[in-house]
């Protein structure tokens, strides 16, 4: 997974060039320069100081290997998806129209890019200014979460070309989808515009970055007002289902399920993606001491937040007045699910904050990440239609596209890393908060 | 005999007594997790 070239190239300095000054890192090259030092901006910001047949060879790296091979398979199923239609790469039916792509892509993807939305407004709204350099990764994840979430939608729509439609054709405003529609759009727009000062850093454009900094704090209310709607918004969608989804699951409470979740799941990532980008970017500048003391606090909030979740679970329980269901092969695999992936690592996490351990903070906060899946995966694909006669099983081409997507998504984090400060903070310009 | 107004009645207030049982786990797990840290090498300080 480590592009070990292309991380030698961020952390060492260009390699110099023979009759040529040094590139300083500066700024797009305003008009009316040369073409040398256009070329000189892209070799520096995009190929990352090297030449492009240096660039090529670098790219040559295990994971990229596994990636282009993902790729292989990938590309020829999304043709024939849209050249063929659902039904030629699904095995989804008219009475499970929804399968692994709104199971996963979707509704795990909204779960697990939460941390945008918990990060900025634990630093920006609520003044906890040390887990600043947390911020950036978590709306870059957030970001890419949800634009991934939108291709995968694509995916997903029997006509794609018509996902507007219910923002501006035809509005169903009794719909909760298009809730759900409106709040993603509009959330996605306001991570990138949340992500931007980072982008101008990267391009020197200081008067826009300036205005990007200037409209931070509107932006998290915002945001915190969309993923509050749209995350509970999508469990919402299957409260129309109340004869589908197993009785173990289905609440009439699944909207604050939903919201509690993806608040322990945001939190899990922030910590799950800091633990893989500093082992993948080395170069962050922050000491292993001050990351061990953010993820301990990150576990602290995660233990509340899972306790809370768990509380949540079994007053839902006790509302739908199920508990002789627990006694069933569904049941048990309820109380794994609550056991094993929501009370286990909130009494893990509490464990590690009381003893100073942030490794198994980090533990914990993968195990939750599996659980929030698991949870998504049982609503929407596990326990839906438990008792029909026949199951959706999904296709092995539904795997492909998913896999690929995922493959896609940590592309783009890596090329984004790598040359935009995200880990760090640009040496040009002063800290935006 | 029962009537289905008392068992709405029953059913509620299990839900209250389960709520009322949580919120106090909930405070205990509050005063571990935020209490003060267990320190290992205590011993070691003046």
């Amino acid at each position: 997974m480590i592009d070990q070239v292309a991380r030698t190239a961020v952390l060492e300095s260009p390699p110099p060039v023979a009759d040529e000054p040094a590139p300083s890192r500066q700024a797009v090259p305003p008009r009316g320069r040369s073409r040398s030092a256009s070329l000189a901006w892209l070799r520096r910001e995009i190929l990352l100081g090297q030449t492009p047949r240096d660039y090529l060879k670098s790219l040559v790296t295990p994971f990229n290997i596994v990636a282009a091979l993902i790729l292989c398979v990938g590309i020829p199923v999304t043709i024939v998806r849209f050249t063929q239609g659902l039904a030629a790469t699904t095995n989804l039916t008219d009475a499970t129209p929804w399968g692994l792509w709104i199971g996963f892509d979707v509704l795990c993807g909204v779960a697990l890019a939460a941390g945008g939305f918990v990060m900025a407004s634990a630093v920006h709204l609520f003044g906890l200014h040390d887990y600043k350099p947390l911020v950036r990764p978590a709306i870059l994840t957030g970001f890419l979460g949800y634009f991934f979430v939108v291709i995968g939608l694509l995916f997903d729509l029997g006509r794609p070309w018509r996902l507007p439609y219910p923002l501006f054709i035809s509005p169903g405003v009794t719909s909760v989808m298009f809730e759900v529609a409106w709040c993603v759009a509009l959330y996605l727009t306001v991570q990138l515009l949340e992500f931007c000062p980072a982008a101008f850093e990267w391009l020197g454009w200081r008067s826009c970055r300036q205005w990007a900094v200037w409209m931070t704090v509107g932006l998290t209310v915002f945001g915190v007002l969309l993923s509050t709607l749209h995350q509970s918004a999508l469990g919402g969608l299957f409260l129309m289902a109340p004869g589908k989804i197993h009785p173990l699951w289905y609440s009439p409470y699944i909207p604050v399920l939903f919201f509690a979740s993806a608040v322990a799941a945001g939190i899990s990532m922030v910590v799950f993606e800091s633990m893989l980008s500093h082992r993948v970017f080395q170069e962050a500048r922050h000491s292993r001491a001050r990351m061990d003391r953010l993820t301990l606090g990150l576990g602290k909030a995660a233990a509340v937040v899972l306790m809370v979740y768990f509380g949540l679970k079994w007053l839902a329980l006790a509302h739908g007045q199920q508990w002789r269901l627990l006694l069933t092969p569904y049941g048990y695999w309820w109380l794994l699910e609550v056991l094993g992936f929501i009370l286990l690592p909130c009494l893990l996490n509490a464990y590690a904050v009381r003893n100073r351990r942030a490794g198994l903070v980090r533990f914990a906060c993968v195990i939750t990440v599996l659980g929030i899946v698991l949870n998504r995966l049982n609503i929407s694909i596990i326990t839906y239609h438990w008792n029909a006669a026949e199951r959706y099983i999904p296709d092995w081409k539904e795997f492909a596209i998913t896999i690929m997507i995922v493959t896609l998504g940590l592309l783009s984090f890596r090329s984004i890393v790598n040359r935009m400060p995200v880990l760090n903070d640009h040496p040009d310009f002063e800290p935006a908060h | 005999m029962h009537t289905l107004h008392d068992h709405m009645i029953a059913t509620k207030a299990a839900e209250y007594i389960m709520a009322a049982g949580f919120l106090v786990l909930f405070l205990l797990f509050w005063r571990f997790l935020c209490g003060h840290p267990k320190r290992s090498d205590a011993h070691r300080r003046p």
